[in-house]
């Protein structure tokens, strides 16, 4: 039942030499994710005020002007609460689905690429942010953008064996939107009726 | 693996060399936005299957050694550096790692023709 008539039923996708959906893959992931949305979580205390001081060791009183910039209050509500949440996408969009997801689910790997990818890199312009338009340094704001810089290339790999997958299934005339929603059941539905 | 670490380190030092070493010119704001850059290029290409990140790198670097000239840094010390710099990142970027595992033809084959494709099938049945 698990198994389509083009794929094996062994979780490693055809051409690899591991599996990108284990969890011994994914775990470590949904781990940093949870880090960085601690991390997250306490500078959005201190944005919204209900924390009085925030922690920083380096650079003085830079991490409350970075804080309380006018950068930081663009949106209605404070940037580290929306990277909180990214953090808190990152980490159950990771830690949901099977070990073969890659072909069971893959929405949800794509869905978790795009948590992990461009969210990421939006962290990149709050660091540029930083020095080049509030001239000041924020500590854990950078401990932040790291975190989500490290999580981005692990989790590429995965989204590589969907996409690939999806591929396979277009050059072999099954659905793909079909299978992106319900995996690979969708592909033996198909083989089924014909 | 160990050049993209020396390529982090060294973006590190440009993200950070306009406040440690006093610079007030155009290579302040160049050095604060090609830093987190390189550094952010770097981590993502530590990772295998997002290597290619890598050639941003070897064009920031190379930027690196324009920029001295383009934006008319003074004194001449500074551009120095610059260049020197910007050649170590584009180098050690340009520098390919070992394959260690095997990704069923990475990203290519999204958009390469294979010999699988459903006409070739068709023609041969």
């Amino acid at each position: 039942m698990k198994a389509g008539a083009h794929e094996s039923t062994d979780s490693v996708p055809p051409g690899w030499s591991y599996n990108p959906s284990s969890w011994g893959e994914r775990l470590w992931l949904v781990g940093v994710a949870v880090l960085g949305f601690a991390v997250s979580s306490y500078l959005a205390l201190y944005q919204y005020g209900l924390l009085e001081d925030v922690w920083e060791p380096f650079f003085g009183r830079d991490s409350e002007k970075v804080l309380h910039s006018f950068l930081s209050t663009l949106l209605p509500v404070p940037d580290a609460a929306l990277g909180a949440a990214a953090y808190a996408l990152d980490a159950v969009t990771g830690v949901i689905g099977r070990q073969d997801r890659w072909r069971s689910m893959p929405w949800m790997v794509i869905l978790f690429g795009l948590a992990v990818g461009p969210l990421g890199l939006v962290s990149v312009l709050l660091v540029i942010a930083q020095p080049a338009v509030l001239h000041a340094w924020c500590t854990l704001c950078l401990l932040s953008a790291l975190i989500s810089l490290i999580m981005i290339g692990p989790a590429m790999d995965e989204v590589l064996a969907s996409l690939q997958f999806l591929r396979r299934c277009s050059q072999n005339k099954t659905p793909v939107w079909d299978v992106f929603w319900h995996g690979e059941l969708a592909r033996e539905r198909v083989a089924d009726s014909g | 693996m160990w050049s993209q670490l020396a390529v982090i380190l060294l973006g590190l030092w440009v993200m950070a060399s306009p406040d440690v070493m006093g610079y007030e010119g155009p290579e302040r704001l160049n050095n604060h936005i090609v830093g987190p850059l390189v550094v952010s290029m770097g981590i993502i290409a530590l990772a295998e299957t997002t290597r290619a990140a890598r050639w941003v790198n070897v064009v920031l670097g190379c930027w690196l050694v324009l920029a001295p000239v383009l934006l008319l840094y003074v004194p001449l010390h500074i551009g120095v550096r610059s260049a020197v710099l910007g050649m170590a990142i584009a180098g050690l970027s340009w520098l390919p790692a070992e394959r260690r595992s095997s990704q069923g033809g990475g990203w290519s084959v999204l958009w390469k023709r294979t010999r699988y494709s459903p006409i070739d099938r068709r023609k041969a049945g």
